[in-house]
C-alpha cells in the first residue's frame, strides 16, 4: 500500500480538485494530471426529459453560473425549434447573461483567486476573512457589486440561483419601465468598483509575471465565440486563434463535433476536448478570459477598448502566460458594466413583445455555444417529434481548459524531486495556476469534483508513492 | 467566552446553497461576527476539526468519498443543518437513480475504465437523511438566502427551526377561480409546455391555463418567484410535508382538474413530479446491480 501523507489543500475554487503527479524512473515528476473527481451523470439524466426543460434542469450543473447553462440550453432549444426571438428578449437574455457574468467574475477576483494577492502583506489569513480584514474597502465595494449583479439577474431572470425566465421563444415575462429604471442604477453602481477592479488586476498581474515571468506561458490556440471581430457573449461564431496570433478556424457552434474532438481521461471524470485540426496533442487550447481577450479585437465599450489595447501593448498577443487570466478577467467585467449600460439605454429593452409562441411537433438537433465567464460552453440535444431528449452533450467550458490546467501544475513542479514537490511553496505554484482559470469543478463536466485538491504521487511503476491532500474529515 | 464554531461543507451537487449564502452579501458578515468559520470553501483552513458547534452541509451522496465525509460531518457537528433539495430530498441529481449507472457512465464517457484512484460512483444517489440524522433540513434548489441565513441562526443561537408548511399556491399571487370551485368542468383540455401558449395570462393560475405547476404539491417559502415570472413550479423546494411522495401527489392533484386523455400529454410525469426528490421517493427507482467498473 501507498503511504500516504496528509498536508494542506488547494481551496478556493469552485469545487474541489485532486492532482497526480507522475515521477519518471529517476523519481522526478514528469507529467500531472488535474483530475475531476465527481461525476453526475446530467446528460444522462437529460435523457426522457422534454427538451423545453433543459434550461430549468442543466442550470443545476452548476450554482455558481447557472445563468450560462440556462441560456445556452434555451439557445438549443430555440436551434432545435428554428425559433428567431423577439430583439427586446435577446437584450433581456443578454442582459440576464451580463449580470451573472459580473457577479461571477467579482467573486473569483475578490473573493477566491483575491487571497492571493490583495491580502497585503501577507501576515493575515489567505482566504476571504483576509480579504475583508486587509481590505475592507475593497470588500465593501466587491460585495455591493456582486449584490448588484446577482438582483439584476433576479429581476430579469426571475431568481439568482437557477433563473427561469428564459424559455424557448424568448422570455417569460418583460421588465417593466420602473425596473429599466432600477436596473440602470444597479449597472452605474458597478461601474467604479469594475474600473478599480481592473486596475488593481493590471497590477497584480504585472507583479505576478515579474515574479514568475517563465510560469505556465507555453503557446497553445485559443477558442472563443465572437461576433466577426467582436466582444459577444451570447451568440457568433466560435472562433480559433492558433498559438502565432492568427486566426485558423471560425464555426457554427451546431458544427461543434467536427472540429472538436473529446478524449476520455482514465484518471478524471472529465473529459479533455482537443481541435480536431490539430490533433489529440497539440489541440488541446484554453478558453476563458484570456482567450477572448487575446481573440476579440473590439470590445463593447471606450474604456474596455482602453484596457484591452493596454493589455496587448504591455504583454503583446495572443498573451500565453496563464497568470495574465486576472487581468483579462477584470477587463470583462468593464465590458459587462459597459455592455449592460448600452442595453438599458435601448428602449427596446422594456417592448412587452418578448416571445413567440413555438409549438413542439419537429425531430431534430439543436445546438448552442455561448460565453460563460470561464469560457466557452456548448449544449446541444437531440430531441423527437414529442419533444423527448433522446441524446445530450455539454461541453463546459471548465473540461476546455483541462488540458492548461495539467500544464500549469507541471510547470509548477516539473523535474522536482518528490519532497519538493510536495512543499508548500510547490503547492502554492500550483494553486496559483490552478486558479487563475478559475476552474468550475461543480461544472466541469457535470462531471467534476469537490475536495480539496490532493496531490499524489505517482511512480514510475504507477504506484501511489505519497498523497498530499486534506485530513481525511471534510 | 469563545463565539461557536461553524463549518460548511459541499458533497455532490452545484455548489448553489453556498453561493445563496454567500447571496447574503453584507449579512454574511453578520454570520460571520457570530460565529468562527473554521472550515468551508471559502476559507483556507483545510481540515474541519474533531468539533464543530454548527455544521452546514449541501449536496448529495453521490460516492464513496461523500458519505465518508458526510460521515465526519455527522460526527464533528453539534448541530447537523442539511441545506439544499440534494441534501434533504436527494435532489436533481437522483435523476441519475432512473438508469443503471453503467448506462449513465457509458453516456458520458464510454467504456473507458477508470483509475481505481477516482472516489467510487454509488449505485444510486441519496439524499444525506439516508445515512444519517440532521437537525434542521432546508430544501430547495437552491433555498432563498434568507431561508439558509435564519437556519444557520437558528442553529448559532440554538433556537427552535421551523419552515413554513403551507403549499406554494398560498403564496402565489395568481387568481385560482376554477380550482377553487371544485367544478366538475375540467380545468384544461390538456397539458401545455409553456412556450406552446400563445399567450400567458399573468394573473390567473397557471394550471388552469393548462400548464403543469407544481405548486400544489410544493413547500412555500421561496415568494413564488417562478410563477410570478409566469414560469410554472418545478416543486423545488420538495413537498410541504414529508409525507406525501411529490409525483404521487401530482398525478393525484392533476387527476381532479384533468381529463385522463390530457394526462397522456404529459410525457414526462417522473421527470416533473420527482425532479427533484427521486432518491427519498418509494417510486422505484433502477437499482444497479452491476459491479461498478468505477474503481
Amino acid at each position: 500500500m501507498a503511504d500516504t501523507i496528509t498536508l494542506p489543500a488547494v481551496k478556493r475554487i469552485e469545487g474541489h480538485g485532486r492532482v497526480s503527479l507522475f515521477l519518471d524512473d529517476r523519481d522526478r515528476v514528469s507529467g500531472a494530471h488535474f483530475d475531476v473527481i465527481e461525476f453526475r451523470g446530467f446528460e444522462k439524466m437529460l435523457e426522457g426529459r422534454m427538451v423545453w426543460e433543459a434550461p430549468l434542469i442543466t442550470s443545476r450543473v452548476c450554482g455558481v453560473c447557472p445563468v450560462s447553462h440556462h441560456l445556452a440550453a434555451v439557445r438549443a432549444v430555440d436551434a432545435l425549434y428554428g425559433v428567431t426571438i423577439p430583439p427586446a428578449a435577446a437584450l433581456l437574455r443578454e442582459l440576464l447573461h451580463l449580470g451573472g457574468f459580473a457577479q461571477d467574475h467579482a467573486l473569483h477576483f475578490f473573493f477566491l483567486a483575491g487571497p492571493d494577492f490583495l491580502t497585503g502583506d501577507g501576515t493575515g489569513s489567505r482566504d476571504l476573512l483576509g480579504v475583508i480584514a486587509a481590505q475592507p474597502e475593497l470588500a465593501r465595494r466587491a460585495i455591493a457589486l456582486r449584490r448588484a449583479g446577482q438582483r439584476i439577474v433576479e429581476m430579469v431572470g426571475g431568481r439568482t440561483s437557477h433563473p427561469v425566465a428564459a424559455i424557448p421563444g424568448g422570455m417569460s415575462k418583460a421588465i417593466t419601465a420602473e425596473q429599466r429604471i432600477e436596473l440602470t442604477g444597479l449597472v452605474e453602481s458597478m461601474r467604479e468598483t469594475a474600473s478599480i477592479a481592473a486596475d488593481t488586476s493590471r497590477e497584480a498581474t504585472l507583479r505576478l509575471l515579474d515574479r514568475y515571468p517563465e510560469f505556465s506561458a507555453e503557446p497553445v490556440p485559443y477558442v472563443a465565440q465572437t461576433r466577426g471581430h467582436e466582444f459577444a457573449l451570447l451568440d457568433g461564431e466560435i472562433t480559433v486563434l492558433n498559438p502565432d496570433g492568427t486566426i485558423t478556424e471560425r464555426f457554427a457552434a451546431a458544427d461543434y463535433e467536427s472540429h472538436i474532438g473529446e478524449r476520455v481521461l482514465d484518471g478524471s471524470y472529465a473529459n479533455s476536448p482537443y481541435l480536431r485540426s490539430l490533433g489529440p496533442d497539440a489541440g488541446s487550447y484554453r478558453v476563458g478570459p484570456l482567450a477572448r481577450i487575446n481573440i476579440v479585437e473590439r470590445m463593447p465599450g471606450e474604456r474596455s477598448q482602453a484596457l484591452r489595447d493596454d493589455f496587448r501593448a504591455t504583454l503583446g498577443r495572443p498573451v500565453h502566460a496563464v497568470l495574465a487570466y486576472h487581468w483579462a478577467r477584470m477587463i470583462e467585467l468593464v465590458a459587462a458594466v459597459e455592455r449592460m449600460s448600452a442595453i438599458l439605454a435601448d428602449d427596446e429593452v422594456i417592448s412587452p413583445d418578448v416571445r413567440v409562441p413555438v409549438q413542439r411537433g419537429v425531430a431534430g438537433v439543436g445546438t448552442a455555444a455561448i460565453e460563460a465567464p470561464r469560457g466557452t460552453l456548448i449544449h446541444s440535444y437531440e430531441a423527437d417529434e414529442v419533444g423527448r431528449i433522446v441524446k445530450a452533450n455539454l461541453i463546459v467550458a471548465t473540461t476546455h481548459n483541462v488540458a492548461s490546467l495539467d500544464r500549469a501544475v507541471l510547470d509548477a513542479v516539473a523535474g522536482t524531486a518528490r519532497e519538493e514537490a510536495l512543499s508548500d511553496d510547490s503547492v502554492l505554484m500550483m494553486e496559483l495556476g490552478i486558479r487563475a482559470h478559475d476552474p468550475c469543478l461543480s461544472c466541469a463536466t457535470h462531471e467534476i469534483g469537490r475536495m480539496p485538491l490532493v496531490v499524489e504521487l505517482i511512480g514510475a511503476d504507477g504506484s501511489v508513492i505519497a498523497e498530499k491532500g486534506v485530513a481525511q474529515h471534510g | 467566552m469563545s463565539k461557536p464554531t461553524l463549518a460548511t461543507v459541499s458533497l455532490g451537487g452545484c455548489e448553489g446553497c453556498h453561493v445563496a449564502l454567500l447571496d447574503a452579501h453584507e449579512g454574511l458578515l453578520d454570520i460571520l461576527g457570530m460565529a468562527d468559520l473554521v472550515h468551508s470553501p471559502f476559507n483556507g483552513t483545510e481540515t474541519i476539526p474533531d468539533r464543530v458547534d454548527v455544521v452546514m452541509v449541501e449536496g448529495a451522496v453521490t460516492t464513496e468519498e461523500d458519505l465518508r465525509r458526510l460521515r465526519a460531518c455527522r460526527a464533528a457537528a453539534g448541530t447537523l443543518v442539511a441545506i439544499g433539495s440534494c441534501a434533504v430530498l436527494g435532489g436533481i441529481g437522483g435523476l441519475r437513480n432512473l438508469s443503471p449507472l453503467s448506462q449513465v457512465t457509458h453516456v458520458a464517457f464510454g467504456d473507458t475504465t477508470k483509475s481505481p484512484l477516482l472516489p467510487r460512483l454509488l449505485p444510486n444517489v441519496h439524499a444525506v437523511t439516508d445515512y444519517v440524522a440532521v437537525d434542521i433540513s432546508v430544501a430547495g434548489c437552491a433555498p432563498e438566502t434568507e431561508l439558509v441565513v435564519a437556519a444557520l441562526v437558528a442553529a448559532i443561537t440554538g433556537q427552535p427551526h421551523e419552515l413554513p408548511r403551507r403549499n406554494l399556491c398560498d403564496e402565489c399571487h395568481r387568481t385560482k377561480n376554477t380550482l377553487l370551485m371544485h367544478s366538475r368542468e375540467f380545468v384544461s383540455d390538456a397539458v401545455y409546455a409553456l412556450m406552446e401558449l400563445d399567450h400567458i395570462d399573468e394573473d390567473s393560475c397557471l394550471l388552469e391555463q393548462g400548464l403543469m405547476c407544481m405548486g400544489p404539491m410544493t413547500r412555500e417559502g421561496c415568494g413564488a418567484k417562478c410563477t410570478a415570472m409566469n414560469v410554472p413550479c418545478r416543486g423545488c423546494s420538495g413537498p410541504s410535508r414529508l409525507d406525501f411522495e411529490s409525483g404521487g401527489k401530482a398525478v393525484d392533484a392533476l387527476a381532479a382538474i384533468l381529463p385522463a386523455g390530457a394526462l397522456m400529454y404529459l410525457e414526462d410525469l417522473i421527470g416533473t413530479g420527482y425532479r427533484f426528490t427521486m432518491p427519498v421517493s418509494v417510486f422505484p427507482a433502477i437499482v444497479d446491480t452491476e459491479e461498478s467498473d468505477n474503481g
